[in-house]
């Protein structure tokens, strides 16, 4: 059984169509690209798999079950903006992940985030932009969960950055899990991924392994999304 | 439950640091103003201090008032419809428990609220009167109290306590009716704040349609016609009883409303 599987899935806003008939069976032990411009769909078949929307149509299951609160409990979601109560310190924003996420590893957390020399005892808002997104990261990929979605995460930060939050994403998560990662910068995330989806207007057009891309077409990944999505 | 107690732990300390700060300021202003009292001496600068005071004291209590309810608003708004929502309802709990957390903390820091505004009336009154002619006021009170027919110590304490459990219930009621408009509010892709005051005053006028057929079906003088040839106590637990259970209603209505709108129809921004 797949790990992430949509059957069906569609959804669409009043009259506007997010997501149409989308059939997808992601494996665990990969990490997955899901690829597409803005306004594609990718960040509306997140908020799906977490059970942040409801399908208008068809069903996604994670390991088997809808979302609800057994599936949050081995999801681990990372979404393109500032989600954290930034009244929190560093060191409260981990015990509140420890308090409700089992799977959540405090001392991976720390380390990480010595690395950084930042100060847990500061509180999030007082962080730079970028020290606060790393601080989201650490946390969400200090999950030993089954599942990862990662929407945008590199985004609106700096090369060096991006550099270290692809690092820390490669390193950290849980080797038998199923990565995610939602963007619409191929280039500098193309080398991390095994497989490849492509998203165009809700509809998923392509769905084939990284190497395959490499090889069978002769181009990279970031080459064929341009052709793919050429305006 | 363990979900549920972990998350309205956090969100009492949330309200907590806003709250408790303003809950020592108000006891403060009640100290200020009590001891300007007791050593005002008539006409001049003693007097001008003494009316400042009472000023100070009085924009506390209603910041003490308006604080709570924008606290109250602003938690179910911020933490559960805003950004912070993306955590909250990526949390392994239920949206029940979420909805429950914000209701009870939402009793809690109304009573709360109360209980600092009676603490900060007992200060000011006791720069007035010694402790024990307080006793001896209340003693006074209590005699009064007693003459009514067929009243005890006992009655009167549960009396008390069920005031505060329907004071707590009704507490629950406006806010669960509040995060019902905002849920309702939030369906719209825009003016969600103009959608939730529209939501508020539909749910009240639907009350009130609601209240006015209940008249018109009811027998005439319902509830009192069920009290007729009880004592005045019994009587009294009816009438509180009914109040009760018509504010449990409720709830149960606005909460059912606003977990549909949660678990079904939830849509970030």
């Amino acid at each position: 059984m797949s790990i992430v599987e949509c059957r069906g899935l569609s959804k669409s806003y009043s009259k506007t169509p997010a997501l149409e008939d989308v059939n997808l069976k992601l494996e665990a032990g990969r990490i997955t690209g899901i690829l597409g411009p803005n306004g594609s769909g990718k960040t509306t078949l997140i908020k799906l798999a977490t059970g942040l929307l409801q399908p208008t149509e068809g069903e996604i299951l994670i390991d088997g079950l809808r979302p609800g609160s057994l599936t949050k409990s081995m999801v681990a979601y990372l979404p393109d903006r500032d989600f954290l109560p930034d009244y929190m310190t560093v060191e409260q924003l981990m015990k509140y992940y420890s308090d409700f996420f089992d799977d959540f590893n405090e001392a991976k957390a720390m380390k990480m985030l010595d690395s950084l020399n930042i100060d847990c005892g500061d509180r999030l808002k007082k962080l730079s932009k970028g020290n606060r997104e790393k601080v989201q990261l650490i946390l969400t990929m200090s999950r030993d969960a089954r599942v990862y979605f990662l929407d945008e995460p590199i985004a609106g930060v700096d090369p060096a950055a991006r550099d270290y939050i692809i690092k820390t994403i490669i390193t950290n998560y849980n080797p038998e899990a199923l990565v995610v990662i939602c963007t619409h910068l191929i280039a500098d995330v193309e080398a991390v991924l095994d497989d490849v989806v492509f998203i165009k207007e809700g509809r998923v057009v392509m769905q084939e392994s990284a190497d395959a891309i490499r090889d069978e077409k002769g181009m990279s990944i970031d080459g064929l999304f341009r052709e793919v999505f050429k305006c | 439950m363990l979900g549920f107690g972990r998350l309205f732990r956090y969100e009492f300390k949330a309200v907590g640091r806003v709250m408790f700060p303003l809950y020592g300021a108000l006891i403060a202003s009640s100290i200020i103003f009590g001891f300007s009292n007791l050593v005002m001496s008539d006409g001049g600068a003693g007097e001008i201090v003494s009316v400042t005071s009472a000023i100070l004291y009085g924009l506390m209590v209603m910041a003490v008032v308006a604080l709570t309810a924008v606290m109250l608003i602003q938690r179910f708004y911020k933490n559960l419809m805003g950004n912070e929502g993306y955590l909250a309802f990526t949390l392994p709990v239920s949206t029940n428990a979420h909805i429950g957390t914000k209701t009870l903390s939402a009793s809690v820091w109304m009573l709360l609220g109360c209980a600092a505004g009676i603490l900060s009336v007992l200060v000011i009154v006791l720069f007035m009167v010694t402790p024990a002619e307080l006793v001896r006021e209340m003693g006074f009170l209590w005699d009064e109290i007693s003459r009514v027919n067929g009243v005890n110590v006992m009655k009167v304490l549960v009396l008390i306590v069920e005031a505060i459990l329907i004071g707590a219930v009704w507490c629950g009621e406006v806010a669960v009716k509040i995060y019902a408009a905002i849920s309702l509010g939030q369906q719209w892709s825009n003016h969600r704040v103009m959608g939730a005051v529209g939501a508020y005053i539909g749910f009240s006028i639907i009350e009130s349609i609601v209240g006015g057929i209940l008249q018109a079906i009811l027998p005439d003088n319902f509830p009192y016609s069920i009290c007729s040839g009880l004592s005045d106590y019994a009587g009294t637990q009816v009438m509180m009883l009914i109040v009760f259970l018509a504010e449990l209603v409720l709830v149960a209505i606005y909460w059912f409303v606003t977990y549909r709108l949660l678990d079904r129809r939830l849509n970030l921004q």
